[in-house]
């Protein structure tokens, strides 16, 4: 509820929607919950942006053997890391693989990779900027 | 108070680091279940732990169900990071063993007051523990007062459990609440009268 408030994103892709992906985070949201701490949330995102290529990583190995368990654990941890930016498209993209995997839909889950993958892409891209614009 | 954070997301594992050494917490850190499971049992481990339900190797209520069933790490408490939309797998994860949870992402406000909760809870059993210790002890040394005590028929000493003998005063006051103060009942205040008239 509080996401929705804040994020007011209409556009969340669904499942194998790969191309639809917007960028999308609510830093102010984001700080707030971090206690206003400017500093810890570039830390974080600067953590983000070193990491997420290697949780991306971890998603395409995941796929690359059609292991539910292991995609599902992959796409969760990418959803805790996303959902620190209040990014719902990602996280709600995450959450989809997530899901499929548990309920034993791998066919589904698998279809969803591309939209995780675009979205945390994306994500990182705005991210960037934003990291970019500051240090400006 | 030493807490450990197991979170396999290096970004939250570092948000969660971050906030709680800002509380003055010492902060020992765990990036899978498995590894969780071994700083656990390791002696002077964290008291609190704040773990993650999905990581590699045992998740979260893994790590739970194994901690309850030792009876030395009974009196950890363990507080379980959920998503959202992982509402219907708390049941599951505080039958698993887990004290409290907290949704992720969360709120600092409302860490820091499960953390003052489980803090808590710790303070009281470590205080309950300490009592029933001492009762215990207590009870050891009344039972010591209970039963046959073996004395000796000249000088009344008495014999402990370790063949040791002791002025039956001594023994007393070692194993019970009280103290002696010294007095000449009359029978003994005659006799003594006698034997130092008999001695001019």
């Amino acid at each position: 509820m509080e996401d929705n408030q804040h994020a007011g994103h209409s556009n969340v892709p669904s499942s194998g929607d790969a191309g639809a992906a917007v960028p999308d985070f609510d830093l102010k949201l984001a700080l707030s919950r971090m206690d206003d701490d400017q500093e810890l949330l570039n830390e974080v995102i600067d953590i983000f942006l070193e990491d997420h290529v290697e949780s991306l990583r971890a998603l395409r190995a995941a796929v690359a053997s059609s292991d539910a368990a292991r995609l599902q654990r992959a796409a969760h941890t990418i959803k805790g890391a996303v959902s620190n930016f209040v990014s719902v498209a990602a996280t709600q993209a995450a959450c989809r693989v997530e899901l499929d995997c548990k309920e034993g839909r791998l066919q589904e889950a698998l279809a969803g990779v591309p939209t995780l993958e675009t979205t945390v892409l994306a994500l990182a891209d705005a991210l960037r900027q934003t990291r970019l614009g500051k240090a400006a | 108070m030493k807490i450990l954070v197991a979170e396999d997301d290096v970004t939250s594992r570092w948000v969660l680091e971050r906030v709680l050494k800002r509380w003055e917490h010492e902060i020992v850190t765990a990036e899978s279940g498995t590894d969780a499971w071994r700083i656990l049992q390791e002696p002077g481990s964290p008291s609190l732990a704040i773990m993650d339900w999905m990581m590699p190797g045992m998740t979260g209520p893994e790590v739970c169900q194994a901690v309850r069933g030792v009876p030395a790490l009974q009196s950890k408490y363990i507080i379980l990071l959920t998503s959202r939309g992982e509402k219907g797998d708390i049941v599951t994860g505080l039958e698993s063993g887990a004290d409290d949870y907290i949704t992720k992402p969360f709120n600092q406000d409302e860490l820091r007051a499960r953390i003052h909760v489980g803090t808590r809870v710790l303070e009281l059993q470590q205080q309950l523990a300490e009592r029933v210790a001492q009762l215990e002890a207590s009870l050891q040394r009344e039972r010591q007062l209970e039963g046959l005590l073996p004395i000796c028929c000249y000088c009344k000493k008495i014999r402990d459990d370790a063949d040791s003998w002791h002025q039956v005063e001594n023994y007393i006051v070692n194993r019970a609440d009280v103290r002696f103060s010294h007095s000449v009942c009359p029978d003994c205040s005659d006799r003594v009268r006698r034997e130092l008239m008999r001695g001019k």
